[in-house]
C-alpha cells in the first residue's frame, strides 16, 4: 500500500505544475506546418495565446464553422499578440493530419494564427495538461501562464451558442491588454479529448 | 472513419425511427408514424436509432397516476465500443441532456444519474456509460390529468469511442394511459439501475488539504478499494490513481488535486464508488 502511494506521489509531483496558472509556462520547441522550429521562448516580451486544435472534432468545427476562432485570432494578432495553434493528435491516429493537410485546413478556414504547430508525440500537450480541443492558454510577456481553460461558457457543438456565450479568452485578453489582472483565469475547458 | 462536420450534423437527420419490429422509414414519415403509433397504441415504445446509439423513453410503471409521480427514463444505448457521459464528463466530453416537452400541469425533475464508469483514454479519463444506461427523471402528474398522456423530450448526447466524438440528438415520445399505475414492462430495469446510496451511518467522514492532495478520512469503513467521482469539474485529476491507506480505525483516500483547478476545492462532493459496485453520495467540507 505504501509503495503504491509513493509511486502515485511521484507521479503527482511530476505533473503538479502542468499548465498551472501563475507558474512559468513550460517551454516547447515544435515544428510548424511551414517547416520552421518554433519555440515558446522566442516570443518572450509578448502575450502568447495557445489554442489546442483538431480539425475533426465537432467542438473545434463549431468555433471555426462560426468563424469565432478566426475572429479571435485576427483581433489579437492585430494587437501584437502571438497566436499559436497546436495539434497534438498522435501520428498514426485516424484523425492525425500531415503538416501539408493541416496547413491546407487552416488556409481553408481563413485562420490568422501566427503559426500552426504539430505535436505528434504530445509532449507540449502533456506539459500544459491540455485535455480538450479546443483548450486555451494565455502566457504573459514574462513567460508566466495567466489563463488556462475553455474558449467560452457554452459547452455545446451548436454554432448558434457562439452568439450568446461568454468568451473567456476575449475577456482575459482585453483585461491583460488594458493592464488588468485576469478575472477568470481558470475555467473548465470543453470539447473532444486530445488524441494522445 | 473520419468525422466531418457534415457527418456530425447529418447524423440526426440520417437516423431512422423504428418501432419495436425495426420498421424503417424516412425521417419525416417515421416521425409522423411514431406519433401515430404512440397515439393508437400507448404501450408501444418508439425507438430512435442514430449512427452510434439508440434512444427511447421508458416508464417505471404502466400508467401515469393523477396527483402522483412516476419515473420516466431516457434509455440510451451506445453502440459497442462507444460511450456517453455522466454529469461530470471528466477530462472531455459532454453530459447527456433531456429537454422535456410536457402538457400543462406536468413537470419533470432533474436526471437521476446512475453511478458512472471511469474510462481512461491515454493520459486522460472520462466518466460515463458504455452500452445501455437509463437516465430517469421524476415526472409529476397533475391531479386533473386525463388520458392518454403523451410525454415528449429532446435528448442530446455526445457519443464517443476512443478515437472519435459525434454529437447526436433525438426527439422522443411516450404515450401512457392515465390510470392507477401497476408494474410495467420496464419496472425491473428501473429497480436494477445502479444509483448512489446514502453512506452507512457508522462511516464518519473528514477531509483536509495537504499540498496537491485532498485526504478523505473515513472512520468505520472497511479496507476496500474506493474511487471518488467528483460532481464538479476542475477539482481532481480525473486520470490519476486515488491510493487508499489504512488508518487506525478506517481508511484514507488520497485524492490528487487538479493542476488546473477551477474554483476552490472546498468540498469533497460526489460519489464514492466501492469495489462491490455500490456507491455512496458524499459531501464533506475540506478543512
Amino acid at each position: 500500500m505504501h509503495r503504491l502511494l509513493a509511486v502515485a506521489l511521484f507521479a503527482a509531483a511530476a505533473t503538479a505544475h502542468a499548465g498551472t496558472v501563475g507558474s512559468p509556462a513550460p517551454e516547447f520547441a515544435l515544428q510548424s506546418v511551414a517547416g520552421a522550429t518554433v519555440k515558446l521562448s522566442q516570443y518572450r516580451g509578448k502575450y502568447v495565446v495557445l489554442e489546442w486544435v483538431n480539425p475533426e472534432c465537432p467542438y473545434v468545427r463549431k468555433h471555426y464553422g462560426s468563424a469565432n476562432m478566426q475572429k479571435l485570432q485576427k483581433d489579437y494578432t492585430g494587437r501584437e499578440v502571438v497566436w499559436l495553434t497546436i495539434n497534438s493528435t498522435r501520428a498514426g491516429h485516424p484523425e492525425y493530419k500531415q503538416p501539408g493537410e493541416m496547413a491546407t485546413w487552416m488556409k481553408k478556414m481563413d485562420a490568422s494564427s501566427s503559426a500552426t504547430l504539430l505535436d505528434p508525440k504530445g509532449e507540449a500537450g502533456k506539459a500544459y495538461g491540455a485535455r480538450t480541443t479546443p483548450h486555451m492558454y494565455i502566457i504573459d510577456p514574462k513567460g508566466v501562464l495567466v489563463y488556462a481553460g475553455g474558449i467560452d461558457d457554452k459547452r455545446s457543438t451548436d454554432v448558434e451558442d457562439v452568439k450568446t456565450a461568454r468568451n473567456y479568452v476575449r475577456a482575459a485578453m482585453d483585461e491583460l491588454l488594458a493592464g488588468k489582472k485576469v478575472t477568470n483565469s481558470a475555467t473548465a475547458p470543453y470539447g473532444c479529448s486530445v488524441k494522445y | 472513419m473520419t468525422i466531418s462536420r457534415a457527418a456530425a450534423r447529418r447524423s440526426p437527420r440520417k437516423r431512422s425511427q423504428v418501432g419495436r419490429e425495426g420498421r424503417p422509414g424516412t425521417a419525416a414519415l417515421a416521425l409522423a408514424a411514431a406519433f401515430a403509433l404512440a397515439a393508437c397504441d400507448a404501450k408501444r415504445p418508439v425507438v430512435v436509432v442514430t449512427e452510434h446509439a439508440e434512444a427511447e423513453l421508458v416508464a417505471a410503471s404502466d400508467a401515469l397516476e393523477p396527483g402522483r409521480t412516476t419515473l420516466v427514463a431516457l434509455r440510451l444505448k451506445a453502440k459497442p465500443g462507444w460511450h456517453t457521459y455522466w454529469r461530470n464528463p471528466g477530462d472531455s466530453g459532454q453530459p447527456t441532456s433531456i429537454a422535456w416537452r410536457l402538457a400543462d400541469g406536468f413537470s419533470a425533475g432533474p436526471i437521476r444519474w446512475p453511478v458512472p464508469q471511469r474510462m481512461p483514454v491515454g493520459p486522460l479519463a472520462n466518466y460515463g456509460y458504455e452500452g445501455e444506461v437509463l437516465l430517469a427523471s421524476e415526472i409529476r402528474v397533475p391531479q386533473g390529468a386525463g388520458g392518454p398522456a403523451t410525454l415528449g423530450a429532446r435528448a442530446r448526447w455526445l457519443a464517443c469511442d476512443p478515437d472519435h466524438c459525434i454529437p447526436e440528438e433525438a426527439d422522443l415520445v411516450l404515450a401512457l394511459p392515465v390510470a392507477p399505475a401497476e408494474r410495467g414492462k420496464w419496472t425491473a430495469q428501473f429497480k436494477a439501475i445502479r444509483m448512489p446510496e446514502t453512506a452507512p451511518a457508522q462511516w464518519k467522514f473528514s477531509a483536509r488539504r495537504e499540498g496537491e492532495r485532498v485526504l478523505l478520512d473515513i472512520t468505520g469503513a472497511p479496507a476496500q478499494a474506493l474511487y471518488f467521482f467528483p460532481y464538479d469539474e476542475g477539482k481532481v485529476q480525473h486520470a490519476a490513481p486515488q491510493p487508499l491507506e489504512s488508518t487506525a480505525n478506517g481508511v484514507r483516500l488520497v485524492i490528487p488535486v487538479s493542476s488546473q483547478p477551477v474554483g476552490e476545492f472546498n468540498r469533497v462532493r460526489g460519489l464514492l464508488a466501492a469495489a462491490d459496485r455500490r456507491a455512496f453520495e458524499v459531501d464533506v467540507p475540506v478543512q
